[in-house]
């Protein structure tokens, strides 16, 4: 197997990965959706909300605002204490919720979580907990998603090549040597453009082996380490299978 | 009400971008323009900035 940055832009990575079968990928994605675990506010003990939100639209709010994770200090289960005190009138912001350790803090710094008018007030605090996207979506550290590497197969002339690369909407097609490559397969949209131009001398095929991951993190964890983690939770049930599996004789 | 802190359909965050796009297109924008600025790529998410209408202010009014 061989992995290869082709992409990389602000949150976003992309992957090729080669030489592998689409069950491995599968099986990273999954893992990645499900068992690496991030920090997410969960617990709450509203003690003053004079707002307009009910206190569980402002808790499923803050919930929702992704939480830088330290993965060295922080382990599945373990808890932050953060607080929210304000005083309106004001746009209550992200930025606005202090956290007991300086290391965890808001990733995104400008959602608003609620407007107080003159004389109203917010009082919250809140527990952070480490755990994964199995529980609540949450705690999911990325979206990720996988596609089979597009490739036109079939040989042909320089003259319909021409037409050929200028129908692709992307304009990623290169032409060599009598075929036809895609360029950068993760920009790719199969719109099937090519296939069409090239007049039955083309075929957009998709491969079995190679793949273009595409990881945009949220923010709490880098993208390799969602993939690194996502790795060693897949690691680590295979060998508690191994484990189960010598018990039996 | 309030502009939701993720998108809906895919569940990246978009609160933050709401007050700066809508600044943009009161000044009369165009709105296509200020999303591709902004880097709101998927079409899940414009929606989401798109179709928002903020409705606090106005339930605002009716709290003693």
């Amino acid at each position: 197997m061989k992995v290869k940055k082709v992409f990389e832009d602000g949150n976003e990575v992309r992957l090729l990965v080669t030489g592998t079968n689409i069950k491995l990928i599968n099986a990273i994605r999954r893992a990645a959706m499900s068992d690496v675990p991030v920090l997410a506010i969960e617990d709450l003990s509203i003690h003053k909300n004079d707002s307009v939100l009910f206190d569980e639209y402002i808790g499923a709010r803050l919930g929702l605002l992704p939480l830088k994770t330290d993965l060295k200090s922080y382990k599945p289960g373990d808890r932050v204490k953060l607080v929210l005190k304000e005083k309106g009138p004001k746009t209550v912001m992200s930025s606005d919720i202090r956290s007991l350790d300086p290391n965890v803090e808001v990733v995104c710094k400008n959602v608003p979580i609620v407007k107080l008018k003159e004389g109203q007030e917010i009082f919250i605090e809140m527990e952070a907990v480490m755990s994964t996207g199995r529980e609540h979506a949450k705690w999911q550290p990325a979206l990720i998603a996988y596609n089979e590497v597009p490739k036109l197969e079939g040989k042909i002339g320089e003259k319909s090549a021409k037409a050929v690369l200028q129908a692709c909407p992307k304009k990623i097609l290169e032409y060599k040597a009598g075929k036809i490559i895609i360029d950068r397969p993760d920009e790719c949209d199969l719109c099937g453009n090519c296939e069409e131009a090239g007049h039955g001398k083309l075929k957009l095929a998709l491969s079995n082996s190679s793949f273009i991951l595409r990881v945009e993190t949220y923010g709490g964890i880098s993208n390799l380490d969602v993939l690194k983690k996502a790795a060693e939770a897949l690691e680590e049930k295979c060998k508690e299978f191994e484990a189960e599996l010598k018990k039996i004789k | 009400m309030i502009i939701p802190v993720r998108c809906f359909t895919c569940g990246s965050v978009i609160g933050d971008l709401y007050y700066r796009f809508e600044e943009e297109v009161k000044k009369g924008r165009d709105p296509k323009e200020v999303l591709d600025e902004l880097g709101v790529k998927r079409y899940c998410c414009r929606r989401m900035l798109l179709s928002h209408v903020e409705l606090i202010d106005e339930i605002m009014r009716y709290k003693v």
